[in-house]
């Protein structure tokens, strides 16, 4: 599986996750040609899948939008919110995303995740088959891109 | 009748949205522990009686699956339900899951409805028995 073939997936999956659990709707979908730079202003978190397909998965969001996230998903006020709990969301939002778009590829496959951590260096720096989109919420906007590093061993 | 429920998931956050419905959910509960892996998990089951254990799957050292495994082989522990609550929504996983025994299967996202109704079912209280706060405005 390429990674361009997530270009329906990855709204679709993303979209599910946000709604259901964020409270968010997705109004606008933008292809991007690269992933953002690490930022002070935001959160960029990534996690690994394996199994039956192998790769990596991340997300940036600005920390504004971050804490409105966090306090949604949490059901607390933004100003209860310590920087750590909004990370853990952060890092929850980055699995469930991941999970949602994965299983949407092919619902048939077995998926490992890895435990999603804070980028410390450039996304995709080395990445060959990559596709980002960024997600224009009412709530604020959500970097995805995923980066597929083999094809599956047929079943 | 109050229950003792079980939550593992390596995110505290998640953990704190499962802590959530639950305590919006009608469900007397007793006491809620909290484990964030399948290791911690069965260290809390051998110490305190539990009727229901949540448990997701992808987690570091010992994952959902083993755990699943040793709480069945465990003659103590055998006859607690196990709901999965989990990102992995494929069909292999969630047979797998059942075939080793669990009783339920709730994958993320979900709504406050789902999962709630799921407990009460595990827990004897029917089909879909919501009451207590209200789940209608989210968690």
């Amino acid at each position: 599986m390429l990674a361009s073939d997530f270009a329906q997936l990855m709204p679709d999956g993303c979209s599910a996750v946000l709604e259901n659990m964020f409270f968010a709707s997705v109004v606008d979908v933008v292809p991007e040609q690269s992933a953002p730079s690490l930022s002070d202003e935001a959160y960029t978190f990534g996690l690994r899948f394996s199994e039956d397909y192998c790769g990596s998965f991340g997300l940036q969001v600005d920390t504004k939008t971050a804490a409105f996230f966090a306090a949604s998903f949490l059901g607390e006020d933004e100003s209860d919110l310590t920087v750590e709990s909004v990370k853990e969301v952060v890092g929850e939002l980055a699995n469930m995303l991941c999970g949602s778009v994965m299983s949407r590829a092919n619902s048939k496959r077995k998926l490992v995740l890895s435990h999603p951590e804070p980028l410390e260096s450039a996304p995709l720096a080395e990445a060959q088959d990559f596709y980002v989109v960024k997600l224009e919420t009412d709530c604020g906007a959500v970097t995805t891109w995923i980066s597929m590093e083999q094809t599956p061993v047929a079943a | 009748m109050a229950y003792n429920i079980l939550i593992v998931d390596d995110s505290p956050a998640m953990r704190r949205v499962v802590k959530r419905v639950l305590d919006l959910s009608g469900v007397e509960i007793g006491q809620e522990l909290e484990a964030d892996g399948g290791r911690d998990a069965l260290t809390k089951l051998r110490s305190e009686w539990v009727d229901l254990i949540m448990t997701d799957i992808n987690m570091p050292e010992m994952d959902g699956e083993e755990l699943l495994l040793a709480v069945r082989q465990d003659p103590m522990l055998a006859s607690i339900p196990v709901l999965v609550v989990s990102t992995d929504q494929s069909e292999t996983r969630v047979k797998r899951m059942m075939e080793i025994g669990a009783d339920g299967y709730v994958s993320k996202p979900f709504t406050p409805e789902r999962l709630s109704s799921e407990i009460n079912r595990l827990l004897g209280g029917g089909e879909g028995v919501v009451g207590g706060g209200s789940l209608d405005a989210g968690f």
